[in-house]
Order: C-alpha cells, then structure tokens, then sequence
C-alpha cells in the first residue's frame, strides 16, 4: 500500500502562455495522495489553466506534470473525474442516456455504468427523472447529475473547478459530505476555488496561485501554524483597566470588548514569552471563560503572503 | 466500442431520433418524386380545355381542325357572323374565339378574341395546326399524292456516339445537374448541422466535460462522421424512395397511355368518313403526345439502366464525402470559435463562397464540360465535388478526375488538420471577438 505522501500529481515548473498573457509562470505543486488539495487564488489568477493542464485538455509550453510517478498521459483520463466551472449538459438529450454517455467516455462498460448510476440517483432521489430530458430538470437537479457522472467511474483523482460557486446550498452540503467519504476511501480530490472560507475547512494542503504564480504550498495546519501572529483571545469576568495593567509590557493588547456577558481580549504574546505566562499574569485580576490562540484563515494568509509582509514563508 | 465510435453512435442516434430526420425522410422523395413525375403528369392531364369557338368566312375549316390537349374546337357557330359572336363571349372565360377572314389565302392572318390571354401553348397549337391543314391542302391543290405527302414528312433524330456509346446528352446534362445540386444541398445542411452542433457543446458548456475524457481531435471527427453518416444515410433513404415512387409512377403512366391508345385503333378500322377521321386524326394526335411522354419516359429508363452506375456512384460518394468532410471540418472549427451563431455568419462567407460560385458557374461546366472553366473548378478543392460531379456524365478522363481526387484528398487532411487546431482552443474561449489573426494564432498554440 502507498504511503499517505505519496504524491499522485506532480506537477514541475509549468509554464502557460496565451496570446497577450501569461497564465502559468513557472508553478510546481504537488498532490499526496489521499488527500483533499487546495487551490485556492483570486480570480484570473490562473487556477483553471492549472486544473486543464492536469485533465490534459490543454498542454504547458513548459514544464512536466506526473499522474503518480508516470509522465502525464491520455490514458490516465479515465483515472480522473473533472467537474468544470462552467459545468454544462446535452439539453434535448434525456437524463440516463447522457449520464450512460458520460459515463462510457470515461472507459466504464454499459452494464456496470447502469448499475452504479441507479445507486446513485436513488441515493441523490432523482429517480424518476432518469427518462426525463435535461432542459426540463432544475438547476439544483441538473448539477446533481453533473455531480454525479463525475465521480460515477469511481475515479483515484477527482477535480472540482469552484465546486460550490451556483450550486445552491442543501447541494452543497450533499457534495460536501460526499467529497469527506470519498477521501475517506482513499480519493484524491483537487478543489479549486477564489472563496477561501469555502474550503479551507476540507482542505489537507493548499498551493495559493496569485497573478499566476505559485505563493505558497503546504499543509493547510502547517501553513497556519507558520503564519501565526501569536495571537490568543481570552475570554474574562472583570475589570477591564486592572486586566490591561496585568499585561504590563510582556504582551500587547490588540484589542478589547466588552460585551453583555463576556469582555473578549486579544493578545499579543512577544517573543521570549509563554501563553502560560500570560495565563499566569491575568488569572489573578479576571475569571477567565475562555483562552485560545487564533490562527489565521487562508485568507489572512493569503494577503499576508501576497503583500510580502510575513518573513516567516515556511515551505512546508 | 472505442471513444470516438461512442461520439459517433451519440451523434448519429441524436440526430437520426429526432422527428424532423423521420419528416424530412419522408418528405424528401416525395418532393423528389414530384419533381419528376409532376411535370410530365400535369402536361398529360389538361382537364381543362381552352374552347376556341370557330367563325369561318371561309367555311373551308368548320369541322376540320383537330383538338389537342391544350385547345377543343366548337363549331357550333362557324357560319353567324363574328361580331354576334364576339359579343356573346365577351365575358366568358376559357373561350377564345377564332375568326377566320375571307381573304386569309392572301393575307395568312387570324384573328383570336378572347377575354383573358389564352396563352402561348394555345396560340401555337392553333398556329400549327393551320398550317398542316393549309399545306396539305396547297399540297393537294398541286395534285401530289398522299403518299408522297406522308413520305415528304421527315422527322431527323441523332444518335450521340462519343466513343462508341450511345449517348443521351440531355440525361447526361440532367445527371451532371442533379447530381451536383444534391451533393451541393448535402454538403451545405450537414456542414451547418455539424457548426450548430459544435456551438450547441459549446454554449452549454458540456464541452469541457467531454474534452477531459476525449481529445478535441476525437470529438470534432466523431462529429463530422457521425452528422456525415446521418447525411449518407438521408440520401440512401431517398435515392431507394424515388427509385420505388419513379418507378410506380413510370408504370401508372404506361397504363394511362395503353388505354387511352386502344379505341384509336378501333376508329382507323371503321372509319371512312370526314368526321370519323377527324376523330381519327384526333385521338392519334392525342396519343402521339402520350407517345412521346412514354418515350421520353423510356428513354430516362434506358438510359438509367445504361449509366455505368459503378462509375456515378462510386464517384458521386467520393465527392460527397469529400467535400463534406472538407467543408465540415472547416465549419466546425467556425463553430468553435464563435459563442452564437450571429457572429458565425463572418467566417461563414468565405468558406461558402466557393461553393455558391460553383453552383453559379455550374450553366456554363454543363455547357462546355471540357473547357478550361470547367477544369480548373473541378480542380479547386472547395469547388471541384461540385465541377467534377456535374462533368463525370459527360466522361471525363480519368486521369482529371484522379487528380482531382488526390487534390481533395490532401485538402481535407488541411483542412482537418487547422479545423482541429482551431476547435481545441476556440472551444474553450467565450466572450472574446475573435479576429482572422486570432485564429491564425491558435493554429500555433501548445
């Protein structure tokens, strides 16, 4: 059995030119196997041109991607799922016949294509719409069968371009679940999305691409842990004034409310200092409710890293 | 089954499925069979006779001038005078009235009244017929012999033989013509059907689905063969319908004219007197028109069975299918490139142009099927299915159309060859307006 780091994409300085721009500056990253993988930048940054080098629709003008230690090739398509951005369906053709469609395209024979997407369509209750054409189907309901053909032929790589940007919200929580027991038995899942929040919560590892360079890969707790600002919140009963003099000058205040129940404060914890330290300091003058340390989002990360501020880039 | 035999069965199915194939299937050798059959019917069943109401100052014709299929003569007021006569037709429709003068020896002038304009086929039936009665008459006023008179009669016909066959210049014109038209009409519908189904992928956004599992390559000729299929079979469709309507059609007319024929032959037998022989003359008359509708039915026949079909055919499917797949190619790669089918229409001209122009030209290559217009049209890829098939009945050399086939054959492989370097990038390009230069771009893209 293959370790868990084993990586099952690789991918080696890709270079991707258009006409006018470039969308792939010299971007490596590479997918363990097993895992659910970020890709996460704003808009344009190129994280579609990424995820199309890698279902192979188009090629790099430089640079090499690896499907598990082989180079790249026609063959291991049928070894990856892809549900696009813009995520579409024959309209005049019926629900069944296009999913059997789909589905043989990925290399799946008829019977066992049928058998698996009668499951899935009870488990997702589109049943009866199996005879039905797709322009009479929901929005909701059309990319349920989209969802579906994508991961029907049970592929060991499975890319989601902005997975959860139109899907409506009861969908994106089935999709959710789905992806969580998919990784469970062993699928790699790329997601790629502009909205950090949405999937920073699934993610294993990340690779953050801004105007089409790589910023900054690794695992999603590793990251966070390197980008920590050494920031805890305590939550307190007590006197506000008698809690800032206990900080003295071994902490720094960043912020404080006082709310109907609870003061929350922030602190900063300089260098040389301990949070036990500080725990120690405060527990005479406050009751105190709460006392975590706040790690920073893939958001606050990823401006912290694109605005250069942060000096502490630690490659995972 | 293979991944581009799966596009292809997709393709085909979808099309083949829908009811518009079934509609147009059924409609086609109809309307085939009409256009054929149609004509030579209609020309048969004049139903409706114009009446040509005769006054004779010369009382020398009442009774005597034989009806056709066009004109039927009443006598019945040959002797009143013509004004009385003119005046009680005036308001009356499909009647003509026909004035003989006194002095028409002199002046070989008539005169036809009627209220509406009876019609050039009118005129001339009346106009001929005239004539044959005033020459026999001048013949017979110069005592020459009836049998001399009927031997006098000469009637040329030519046999065409080029190379020693026998043959039929007009069918072979009609063949040429048809033939191109259809691959023309072939060529033109399925090329589209095979842009709108591009753009159809492309503006529902499946395309980039189905380009993760298949290369575009495979998509786009999984495409043009299954559309190109769909095509080939429409066309067997019909050719087998028109065979069985031209042949059921052949066979009714045949029938009509036996029957019609029989009681000629009883009033030849007992006929002795003016007015039997002029029925006489009448119902020969009538049948020598069946006649000639049947000989030139049998004559079709003839030369249908003559044709060397291997040689039509065999030809026919190569520039069929070689011009769509030329044409197709290209038209998929327009449809790639452009999000709705407004914006086809630029790219479009051009790539039709040639082929407008060879149907504009197609007169003068049936005209001269060995000058030089035609060669060179049926030499150019984008024009030659249509040259080359419309000059193939008159017997081309070989070594032309080789040359023409060998040119077409290295065109298509071009023309795939860009069509596929443009479809894989336009597929995935929206919103952008796409210039010549851009495409020229594409075809170097990695």
């Amino acid at each position: 059995m293959k370790g868990y780091m084993a990586n099952l994409i690789t991918a080696k300085n890709i270079v991707k030119r258009y006409s006018g721009h470039t969308a792939l500056d010299d971007v490596s990253m590479n997918v363990p196997e097993g895992c659910i993988y970020g890709l996460l930048g704003p808009n344009g940054a190129g994280k579609t041109s990424m995820i199309r080098i890698i279902n192979q629709i188009t090629g790099p003008d430089s640079g090499e991607v690896y499907f598990a230690d082989e180079k790249l090739a026609p063959k291991h398509t049928e070894q990856i799922g892809y549900l696009p951005e813009e995520r579409g369906l024959y309209k005049k053709m019926k629900v069944g016949e296009q999913a059997l469609y789909l589905a043989q395209l990925k290399g799946m024979n008829v019977h066992e294509a049928k058998a698996k997407l009668k499951e899935w369509f009870i488990k997702f209750e589109i049943k009866e719409w199996w005879e039905k054409k797709v322009e009479e189907l929901s929005k909701g309901m059309a990319q349920k069968v989209q969802f579906i053909v994508t991961v029907l032929h049970q592929p060991r790589l499975l890319i989601l371009d902005e997975p959860f940007s139109g899907f409506d919200p009861i969908n994106v929580e089935l999709i959710k679940s789905e992806l969580l027991r998919m990784r469970k038995e062993g699928t790699t899942i790329i997601l790629s999305s502009h909205n950090m929040a949405s999937v920073e919560e699934m993610c294993n590892y990340i690779t953050l691409i801004n105007h089409s360079k790589a910023v900054l890969e690794g695992g999603v707790s590793d990251l966070r842990h390197s980008y920590k600002q050494h920031l805890w919140e305590v939550l307190f009963h007590g006197d506000t004034g008698t809690f800032k003099g206990a900080l003295g000058n071994k902490f720094e205040l960043v912020e404080l409310k006082e709310e109907a129940n609870n003061n929350v404060a922030r602190v900063k914890i300089k260098e040389g200092t301990t949070s036990n330290e500080l725990l120690k300091d405060i527990l005479p003058v406050a009751s105190i409710n709460g006392f975590s340390e706040i790690l920073p989002s893939m958001n606050d990360i990823f401006i912290a890293a694109v605005n250069g501020k942060m000096t502490t880039l630690n490659k995972a | 089954m293979s991944k581009i035999g799966l596009i292809i069965q997709r393709e085909y199915l979808s099309r083949v499925r829908k009811k518009s194939f079934f509609i147009i299937t059924i409609l086609g050798p109809l309307l085939f069979g009409a256009i054929t059959i149609l004509p030579t019917a209609l020309a048969m069943s004049h139903n409706e006779h114009h009446r040509i109401v005769v006054v004779d100052e010369t009382y020398s014709f009442c009774g005597i001038l034989t009806n056709t299929s066009a004109v039927k003569y009443d006598y019945r007021y040959c002797s009143m005078d013509s004004a009385q006569v003119k005046h009680l037709f005036k308001d009356s429709e499909k009647v003509s009235v026909l004035f003989i003068p006194k002095k028409l020896e002199e002046t070989n002038q008539l005169l036809l009244f009627s209220k509406q304009n009876p019609g050039e086929d009118v005129v001339t039936s009346i106009e001929r017929e005239m004539n044959t009665i005033l020459e026999r008459s001048k013949m017979k006023a110069a005592n020459l012999d009836q049998k001399i008179i009927d031997q006098v009669k000469t009637s040329i016909k030519i046999s065409n033989i080029v190379n020693n066959k026998i043959t039929n210049t007009t069918y072979s014109m009609a063949l040429g013509y048809m033939s191109a038209l259809l691959i023309y009409v072939f060529i033109f519908f399925c090329s589209v059907q095979v842009m709108r189904g591009v753009m159809e992928e492309k503006t529902n956004r499946i395309v980039e689905v189905i380009i993760s599992s298949v290369k575009p390559f495979q998509l786009m000729m999984g495409k043009v063969i299954g559309v190109g299929l769909v095509g080939l079979t429409q066309f067997l469709l019909w050719i087998t319908a028109s065979f069985i309507i031209f042949s059921i059609g052949t066979k009714a007319i045949q029938k009509q004219v036996t029957s019609v024929n029989t009681p000629t032959v009883k009033t030849v037998t007992t006929g002795t007197s003016v007015v039997q022989q002029q029925n006489e003359n009448n119902s020969m008359n009538v049948g020598m028109d069946r006649n000639k509708t049947l000989d030139y039915l049998m004559s079709v026949d003839e030369s249908l069975r003559s044709t060397n079909w291997f040689v039509v055919v065999g030809s026919f499917l190569f520039f069929f299918l070689g011009g769509y797949m030329l044409y197709s190619s290209l038209f998929a790669a327009i449809g790639s490139a452009v999000d709705q089918e407004a914006d086809s229409q630029q790219f479009m001209l051009p790539v039709t142009a040639p082929l407008i122009v060879s149907i504009i030209v197609m007169g003068k290559i049936i005209e001269d099927p060995h000058g030089t217009i035609a060669f060179w049209f049926s030499m150019f890829p984008l024009t030659s299915p249509i040259a080359m098939m419309a000059r193939i009945p008159f017997g081309i050399p070989y070594w032309q159309v080789g040359l023409s086939m060998v040119i077409l054959v290295a065109s298509i492989f071009l023309a795939i060859w860009i069509a596929g370097r443009i479809y894989r990038v336009g597929l995935l390009m929206y919103g952008k307006k796409i210039t010549y230069k851009e495409l020229g771009k594409w075809l170097f893209y990695k």
